[in-house]
């Protein structure tokens, strides 16, 4: 019903190298490690254990000896025979129960979250109820009367354990309907079967890995738990049964303790630990956002040391030679390379540009926002007669948000959706002044900005995408700012809501006296409401200008093509423009202009060395080689030639 | 255009589901609408003006309260899920969202080859319409790109292979729901061209939505005005442009006037 947010995917995130951060990396191995001592103990008990563990080889009580590595119990059974076989019988109920525990768990979760109804119901009260049975308690009172063998134990254990996963998985299986993959397939008229197993599925296996490994750690502890009580399986050694032994001989009292209870006592450790290591990784591996705050590390941001050039006078924002490059793994990505850019007091300015052109990334390092692993390597931001890059991270926090504003992209996500809007704005005004005017300051502004008295203390939820938007402007606005920049405002908004934002910002800035920088890729509706206007590509700015001078008559073979791209309202009903080829990958630009592969003009100087931005006079300049050619004039690509994959 | 229509709805009602307002309204109110054979019909209407449920409704995914859905002489309600599942063979979705609707676990070559799997297509005989229909999109070279998963593609190169699925379907109706607004600018021509080959080459029905009129006046021959759930304006795409009737028409070519300059 309602547009999504659209976020055109900006690629500011590095080629990531692998998905889970080096902690997680380095302590998986650990975890790892164990898992195989653990094992490979398991595997090869008869091998490496000269004694069988359940029969007496020798005196009681001996002490560690050549010939009984850990010595032996109090009937002479061999000590490190059992640890070693006691390692096969938590590994196979460990993995026996947790893949069962999974296996139910996944089948009630896709007949639960896909299949819905009566399914639904019905399952997930029978796991509300397995959920608050307690584990253990039930686990021994069903062994007193089905006997303690090890495939009952483990069944058991099972049986207690699918639960957590399958409303884990349901939920997950909520979710993953609501993809879009999901909805094709069914639009395609797949079967319900079909695309349980082929698209649902296949989604939740990251969850269910991480799951399994869990359902493994507790079934391992339930298992020596229940043993160590007595009540295992009484022909199988295994470590439950070895404390439970060396409890009841008083091991502890005497020095037994050593090689009788700490054995088994860390091998359990081990088992668990390694577990955990290993599910923490997998984890991380699911949910690679983890991985951020793990990898994440406080970096100091190398300061200019030269001098800057005095801010030049009548302008409001001087950013000169800006360059922003990303680095985290993989190739170093030059989002931004170095931008000159002037807002000049009393005239709005238009940043046009496509995804990967880097415009948010500009917009984002002028208030020192650069998100991680990014960061400004060059340039200077003047605004107020000083350079932001040099003032320090303190200074420029407090310079945003007061001085200059930031509305956000993505009105859907800027908002916190547990709180009223007049809350979060008046928390907003709270940074300069008094509790009781912020209020009436934003009583006043939410007005001003077209959300009626009756709803300020809705939350966002029960906002239009475009009354969101409102707010963000509300927001941004209320501490009286000198400069506001606008980030993408009417993305995602359809056209009638697209110009009663832009109408209202105007209405702002003429009001309110403000300067403004709005970015956007609708580059028709920005044209028609700034005065100056700059097109970014690549990271560049590849032309820039008064608006009616560079949409009249534009320059830059690109700012042309892309202009025949967008639809006429009332001209020829004739066939769209084309740009050939695909958008600039960040992290391969080829080494003359970035626009050169896409380029109908290109030329030998292209491809060999980078055009600048050259000034064509009137406050115009282009980088491009054949800036002054009449052939950009008349450039207008097909988009039959570029759809069969043969661009001129 | 004697034959007989593609599609038919008349008084087709549908409710908000629980997720929606409560209260009785209503998602589609009344809506009656004819879509005659290889014709590109535009949808055009604001945000939360019921396009994408009309567009659901038409494949059958929404049950309208009340009213019928007739896809070529079949009346849809009432039919049971499963032979609902097989007219929806002869019907193709295309999304919006490019990023989304691709399942990112699986190969171009397995994801342009799922309406044959689902219909029953013996495996050998997938192959070259694939190949066929990746080429016709410009994926080419076919034999790399068809290895290829969604996250190693552009957005542009996503929407094409959401593309060559829909010509591998060799569909009788195309639904395209808004498939270039996420795309950038520079990449919208060229799947603007490639819905339109699904009714020049392919012969499909199209029906396209979108919320600029300027979009739907390129590519529609007819414009279908729908607000606040019923369908307030119908008729050939110039002629609701320059000689609009309703209001709400008026109102969004006001907008999509304002939203542009003269350009060029």
């Amino acid at each position: 019903m309602t547009t999504p947010a659209v976020l055109l995917p900006e690629p500011v995130e590095p080629a990531a190298g692998s998905r889970v951060s080096r902690p997680a990396r380095i302590l998986g191995m650990v975890g790892l490690a164990l898992l195989a001592l653990v094992v490979g103990g398991a595997l090869g008990a008869s091998v490496i254990a000269e004694h069988p563990p359940e029969r007496s080889v020798g005196s009681p009580f001996l002490s560690p000896s050549g010939e009984h590595w850990l010595g032996t119990d109090d009937i002479g059974r061999d000590l490190f025979a059992q640890l070693l076989h006691g390692a096969r019988v938590s590994v196979s109920v460990g993995l026996g129960a947790a893949v069962l525990a999974l296996l139910v768990g996944t089948v009630v979760a896709l007949l639960a979250g896909y299949r819905g109804g009566w399914w639904d119901v019905v399952l997930m009260r029978l796991v509300d109820l397995a959920l608050t049975l307690p584990l253990l308690v039930l686990v021994l009172v069903l062994t007193a009367f089905l006997g303690r063998s090890l495939p009952v134990i483990t069944l058991l254990i099972a049986g207690v354990l699918w639960a957590r996963p399958a409303r884990l998985l349901r939920s997950q299986v909520l979710k993953v309907r609501e993809l879009g993959h999901v909805a094709a397939a069914e639009a395609m008229g797949a079967s319900s079967t079909r695309v349980a197993l082929t698209h649902v599925l296949p989604r939740l296996v990251p969850l269910m890995s991480s799951q399994l490994v869990r359902a493994a750690t507790v079934a391992v502890v339930v298992q020596a738990g229940i043993a160590f009580l007595g009540l295992g399986d009484p022909d199988r050694v295994s470590w439950g049964t070895m404390l439970f032994f060396a409890n009841s001989s008083n091991a502890v009292l005497t020095e037994a303790w050593k090689w009788w209870v700490l054995p088994p006592g860390f091998a359990l450790g081990a088992l668990v630990l390694g577990l955990a290591l290993v599910s923490y990784c997998v984890e991380e591996w699911a949910e690679p956002r983890l991985a951020r705050n793990a990898g994440r590390r406080g970096r100091r941001r190398p300061r200019p040391t030269t001098e800057a050039e005095p801010q030049t006078e009548g302008t409001t924002l001087e950013v000169r030679h800006l360059s922003v490059r990303f680095e985290g793994g993989g190739r170093p990505v030059e989002a931004v390379r170095d931008v000159d850019l002037v807002v000049r007091r009393g005239r709005t300015m238009g940043l046009a540009g496509e995804s990967g052109s880097g415009k948010s990334t500009l917009s984002l390092a002028l208030v020192g926002l650069v998100p991680d692993p990014g960061r400004v390597v060059e340039g200077e931001v003047m605004f107020g007669g000083r350079d932001l890059r040099r003032i320090g991270r303190t200074s420029v926090a407090r310079v945003r948000g007061r001085e200059v504003a930031l509305v956000p992209q993505s009105a859907m996500n800027a908002l916190n959706p547990a709180r009223t809007i007049h809350r979060q704005v008046a928390e907003a005004a709270e940074l300069t002044c008094p509790a009781a005017e912020a209020r009436a300051r934003t009583g006043e502004l939410l007005e001003r900005v077209g959300i009626p008295a009756g709803r300020h203390h809705d939350y966002p939820h029960q906002f239009s995408g475009g009354m969101r938007q409102r707010v963000l402007i509300a927001m941004a606005l209320v501490n009286d700012p000198r400069l506001v920049i606008a980030d993408e405002p009417v993305t995602g908004l359809d056209v009638v809501n697209q110009v009663t934002i832009m109408e209202l910002l105007g209405g702002l800035v003429r009001e309110l006296d403000l300067d403004l920088l709005i970015i956007s890729h609708e580059l028709p509706l920005l044209a028609r409401w700034v005065d100056d206007l700059a097109i970014m590509y690549a990271g560049e700015v590849i032309e820039r200008g008064p608006v009616d001078q560079l949409i009249g008559d534009p320059r830059h073979p690109y700012t042309k093509l892309l202009l025949s791209s967008f639809p006429d309202l009332y001209g020829p009903r004739s066939r769209l423009g084309a740009v050939p080829g695909e958008p600039p990958d960040l992290s391969r630009l080829p080494a003359g202009c970035s626009f050169a592969p896409r380029c109908p003009c290109v030329g030998p100087e292209c491809t060999a060395s980078r055009p600048v931005l050259v000034e064509l006079g009137a406050g115009r300049a282009a980088a491009c080689f054949c800036a002054g050619d009449e052939r950009v004039a008349d450039l207008f690509v097909d988009p039959v030639a570029v759809a069969e994959g043969n661009p001129p | 255009m004697n034959e007989a229509p593609l599609l038919e709805l008349t008084g087709v009602r549908v409710a908000f589901d629980q997720k929606g307002a409560p209260g009785g309204t209503l998602a589609l109110d009344g809506v009656d609408l004819t879509v005659h054979r290889r014709e590109i019909v535009a949808l055009v209407g604001p945000s939360g003006a019921g396009k994408t449920t009309l567009a659901r409704t038409i494949l059958g995914m929404v049950r309208p309260e009340a009213g019928e859905v007739t896809f070529d002489g079949q009346p849809l309600t009432g039919l049971s899920q499963r032979r609902l599942r097989h007219l929806r063979r002869r019907m193709h979705l295309v999304f919006q969202d490019p990023y989304s609707s691709l399942h990112p676990g699986r190969r171009v070559e397995w994801l342009v080859a799922e309406p044959l799997a689902i219909a029953g297509t013996p495996r050998h005989e997938r192959s070259a319409a694939v190949t066929e229909a990746l080429a016709e999109v410009g994926l080419t070279p076919v034999e790399t790109f068809r290895r290829r998963h969604p996250h190693q593609l552009s957005g542009g190169q996503r929407q094409r292979v959401a593309l060559a699925r829909a010509i591998v379907a060799r569909p009788d109706l195309v639904v395209a729901d808004e498939p270039a607004s996420m795309l950038d600018a520079s990449l919208r021509a060229v799947i603007l061209e490639l819905v339109k080959r699904l009714r020049d080459r392919h012969g499909a029905t199209v029906v396209f939505i979108t919320h600029d009129l300027a979009l739907a006046r390129h590519v529609a021959d007819r414009i279908v005005v729908v607000v606040g759930g019923r369908i307030v304006e119908d008729g050939p795409a110039d002629e609701v442009v320059f000689r609009p009737r309703h209001e709400a028409t008026v109102e969004l070519l006001d907008a999509s006037r304002r939203a542009r300059t003269a350009l060029g």
